[in-house]
């Protein structure tokens, strides 16, 4: 009775698996007779076999099912989504009820009723709405319905269920023919053997091959098991979310190891459900942005060599590259300038890094992100690879690259302090030799550092991590640049690579894996044991800096070639909020100012720090300064001579501005619009802003005197000299106190006799009348300030020319 | 209870394991060492296709600094099990003999020394010689907590 009760448990979770896509096309099209049937003959065999093994709770679950499907079928109802939905409900209670079969538990018969009395008010609805015209059909799930056929023509081909435990050992059985094989070709060589007897060994060994390819082969399990739950998990998450979704699924037929399998269902899901949730946009956003209310998913599957490449593709917003760069920075987990120095395809990868994920807001802001540090890790230990490609607004595809099978990895076998170990090939980028010209290494308070080819890498010698002494060889020792868990890359130093070969890995044991270092364990052909190393618990285990340094890597040398016509600019947010930029290097520093250092006079604001005053380019109001510290930032700028600060509400990032404006709009201190990324901001012109400012403090090229003639002449003493003062001359009051032969220029009231002082020097005359007296008039009137001091500077460089 | 037991001598101490945990009794000749573990753990073992994680139990029990082996060593007897999927070998000093006892497993009397505590589940007679009782299974779980510790 339990065998049976047993096999009505996984035969019934098997169909419901089967299922789940079907009911998805059904939904899709509620005509579809085939489906509809098979959909029937499900309820009604989980009835029949229930009511031979006695499971009341079954029946009459599957009866309620049965009924309101049969009614469908006879076209007295329509398949509307809630009595899809309905349906759905049931057969996840007839699931759960398997499970607790299995595992003995109990589950409350209430929920039971409720499910079966809203399955009946969904179909009475749907009865009742018979008579009026069908509603448009919901976009259809060609996927589902595709691979349900799928379904039904593997079910042709004449299978057998086997314990896994037994392809297990066949495996191990197999192995053990190979390692002793090996073992007998070792003593063949060696002993000579007549040609006969090496033509014998020659087919045994083919045999022997085939053999291991065929037995793999049992391990091997068709995509399709991945996909099966695919069109009902973008189903309910569409309608959560109010999304209309059009799922196409492909490459179901393509085979992989069923370990694989397993390890992959995780990844695959977070990844579908952060395109649902994240990457595609609402029906009302979509139509928009100008695309179809649908949004598109495509999930495939194909072999390319020996790994299994799935792509996961929406054509929803994209990953939003900015706003990632931002959370890193804003999470201090990289600076702008490091930011700003990545290249485009570096910055899109900011979304594996860890740390980034616990950062709630990022889904709101980004979009994307959760999780996709540890997709990542998951992925990569099996030894696979994930990459992105992502069109801002057009879509996003996710590739995984995974390896046919867990169990037989490429793998590089090492030496480090005499002992062998091995190392997934696809954690390992490239091997050099320490005596490379292209790598410097360099030693800093313990810390080791390996460039190579202008890139730094953190570096660590194996033999350090594992505590062993290094052996004295002849030869260079390797360098091996690996990627660790966080995906930044760091030069593992070994003694030397020994060889390349297919290793079959097993889990290590507890006692060995708490090590930290290690991945598992492999027996390679020569039959001595080895450890697999696990390289971004080296890199754990080591300490290596975790934060993500500002590398500049390959692609930045194709944006290098741009450069030229662009330069590295401060984006910032003005304290009036528009956002703008300003040539970075006129930007000396940014610093906190306290608002209490803020000054103004009518015209100027000033700001005093570490007891010097500089112009401040804005005024600044109290309700400006941030929080509770109430503190400006100020960007530091300078020219050759003067220093001034900018107050700012924020600093954003760096940005490339091109040379050549988008716009020239020249007001105040903007010089024109640029396009940054799409977006329109203000370019601040610098020599404008130099300009505005007073010139207080100007040191002039070279301090020349002035003499003014009418020390006793209040005008003369307390508002010309003050001016000449300010505007960086020397005043010598007394035309007697200069000794002979010295520079100075004189400046007398018009009128006044200038002789006691024309001894070679020049003179300004001055007027206290706007008008000239006449064509041979060469004073300047009083307060005409720039006619005064350019006229004093015209006189100085005449005298300096003579 | 009763049943069959392997009797076997470790760190100077007799001991029976039920026969039921243990798969076989093999002769260790060739370890390849594990480093950054901790020394309880000899090393692994190649056994036909599968690979043994060889433990040092006397250096686990009394925490010796574990044993030596080199190719062609005659005298390291391990005894090989199963537990949760892995693959131990198991260094003990010497088989004695494999038995049925019929007589009840006794509890212990006396006070253990501290080193034994943990692994000794009670006493099994035979032929009037008391033999600690051990379990591979909590034997091996132990061993990683030493680590944790």
């Amino acid at each position: 009775m339990d065998e049976l009760l047993n096999d009505f448990v996984s035969e019934t979770q098997e169909s419901l698996e089967a299922l789940a896509s079907v009911v998805v096309a059904l939904e899709a099209d509620p005509t579809d007779r085939k489906l509809l049937d098979e959909l029937f003959r499900f309820f009604h065999t989980v009835k029949g076999s229930c009511g031979f093994l006695n499971l009341p709770r079954f029946e009459r679950l599957s009866h309620a099912a049965e009924d309101v499907l049969s009614d469908i079928r006879a076209g007295e109802a329509r398949a509307d989504p809630a009595t899809i939905t309905a349906v759905f409900a049931v057969m996840d209670r007839i699931a759960l009820l398997s499970e607790a079969i299995i595992t003995g538990d109990s589950l409350s018969d209430l929920d039971d009723d409720q499910l079966i009395q809203t399955l009946k008010l969904c179909h009475k609805m749907a009865s009742l709405s018979e008579a009026q015209p069908p509603e448009p059909e919901a976009p259809k799930v060609d996927a589902a319905a595709q691979l349900a056929e799928n379904q039904g023509k593997a079910g042709v081909a004449r299978t057998i269920r086997l314990p896994i435990t037994l392809i297990d050992q066949l495996m191990n059985g197999v192995s053990d023919m190979v390692l002793a094989r090996n073992e007998v070709a070792r003593k063949l060589r060696d002993s000579m053997p007549p040609p006969e007897l090496e033509t014998a060994f020659e087919r045994l060994s083919g045999c022997i091959a085939d053999m291991r390819d065929t037995i793999s082969k049992t391990r091997m399990q068709r995509v399709e098991r991945l996909f099966v739950a695919i069109p009902r998990m973008v189903r309910d998450l569409g309608r959560e979310l109010g999304k209309t979704i059009e799922l196409t699924l492909d490459g179901g037929d393509v085979e992989m190891d069923r370990e694989m399998v397993e390890m992959v269902v995780d990844p695959l899901t977070h990844i579908i459900r952060n395109s649902i949730d994240h990457g595609i946009e609402t029906p009302e956003q979509r139509r928009a942005a100008g695309k179809s209310e649908a949004g598109h998913l495509l999930v495939s599957a194909r072999q390319s060599g020996s790994q299994i490449v799935i792509e996961i593709a929406d054509d929803g917003r994209g990953i939003d590259v900015d706003a990632v760069a931002r959370k890193i920075v804003a999470a201090g987990l990289m600076t702008a300038q490091e930011v700003v120095a990545l290249s485009d395809r570096a910055k899109l990868e900011l979304i594996f890094t860890p740390g980034l994920s616990t950062a709630a807001q990022v889904t709101a802001v980004s979009g994307r992100g959760v999780g996709m540090d540890i997709v990542r890790a998951n992925i990569e230990r099996i030894g696979g690879v994930i990459s992105l490609q992502s069109e801002a607004g057009k879509g996003l595809t996710i590739s995984l690259r995974v390896p046919l099978t867990l169990t037989i990895i490429p793998g590089l076998i090492l030496n480090a302090g005499g002992l062998n170990f091995a190392i997934p090939r696809s954690a390992v980028i490239e091997i050099l030799h320490d005596n490379n010209a292209t790598v410097t290494i360099s030693r800093l308070g313990g810390g080791v550092t390996a460039t190579i080819r202008s890139t730094r890498y953190s570096m660590i010698d194996l033999e350090d991590v594992i505590g062993l002494p290094k052996v004295e060889r002849v030869g260079p020792r390797s360098l091996m640049l690996v990627r660790s868990a966080n995906g930044k890359p760091y030069i593992l130093g070994v003694g030397y690579v020994e060889n390349h070969e297919e290793l079959v890995v097993r889990p290590a044991a507890p006692v060995v894996m708490a090590a930290g270092i290690y991945a598992g364990m492999t027996l390679p052909d020569n039959g001595q044991p080895m450890l697999l190393l696990d390289a971004g618990g080296i890199a754990q285990a080591a300490q290596l800096p975790v934060t993500v340094e500002a590398v500049r890597d390959r692609d930045t040398a194709e944006e290098a070639k741009s450069q030229s016509e662009t330069y590295s600019a401060l984006r910032f947010v003005e304290l009036s909020g528009e956002e703008r930029v300003i040539r970075l290097s006129l930007v000396e520093r940014v610093e906190d100012v306290p608002f209490s250092a803020f000054g103004q006079t009518s015209a100027h604001a000033h700001v005093l720090i570490d007891g010097r005053l500089f112009p401040s380019a804005h005024k600044v109001k109290a309700d400006q300064a941030s929080g509770a510290n109430t503190e400006i930032t100020c960007l530091r700028l300078r020219d050759e001579y003067r220093e001034i600060c900018y107050p700012v509400r924020d600093v954003l990032d760096i940005a490339n501005v091109p040379v050549h404006l988008d716009m020239k709009a020249a007001h105040g201190v903007v010089a024109g619009i640029a396009l940054i990324e799409g977006a329109q901001v203000e370019v601040i012109d610098g020599f404008a802003l130099f300009a505005s400012l007073s010139h207080d403090g100007t040191p002039s090229p070279m301090t020349s005197r002035c003499v003014v003639a009418d020390p006793a002449d209040s005008w003369h003493r307390e508002i010309l000299a003050p001016l000449l003062v300010q505007a960086g001359y020397d005043v010598v009051w007394d035309v007697e106190a200069l000794p002979e032969g010295t520079e100075g220029v004189v400046l007398v009231s018009a009128g006044r006799d200038t002789t006691p002082y024309s001894t070679g020097r020049p003179v300004v005359r001055l007027r206290p009348g706007t008008l000239a007296e006449g064509p041979e008039d060469d004073s300047i009137y009083r307060y005409d300030r720039a006619g005064l001091l350019g006229a004093i500077s015209a006189a100085c460089d005449k005298r300096n020319v003579a | 209870m009763s049943g069959l037991y392997l009797f076997a001598r470790v760190a100077g101490t007799d001991i029976a394991i039920r026969t039921e945990e243990i798969e076989a009794v093999v002769r260790l000749s060739e370890l390849s060492p594990v480093p950054v573990v901790p020394g309880h753990v000899a090393g692994l073992a190649a056994l036909r296709s599968r690979v043994l994680t060889v433990i040092d139990a006397a250096a686990q029990i009394s925490g010796t600094p574990p044993r030596k082996i080199e190719a062609g060593s005659e005298e390291n007897y391990a005894v090989v099990c199963d537990v949760s999927g892995h693959s131990y070998g198991i260094l003990i000093d010497r088989v004695e003999d494999i038995r049925s006892v019929t007589t009840p497993v006794m509890p212990i009397c006396g006070k253990l020394s501290s080193a034994w505590k943990p692994y000794a589940l009670g006493v099994v007679e035979e032929e009037g010689r008391p033999y600690f009782l051990l379990s591979l299974p909590i034997f091996l779980d132990h061993g990683l907590h030493i680590q944790a510790a």
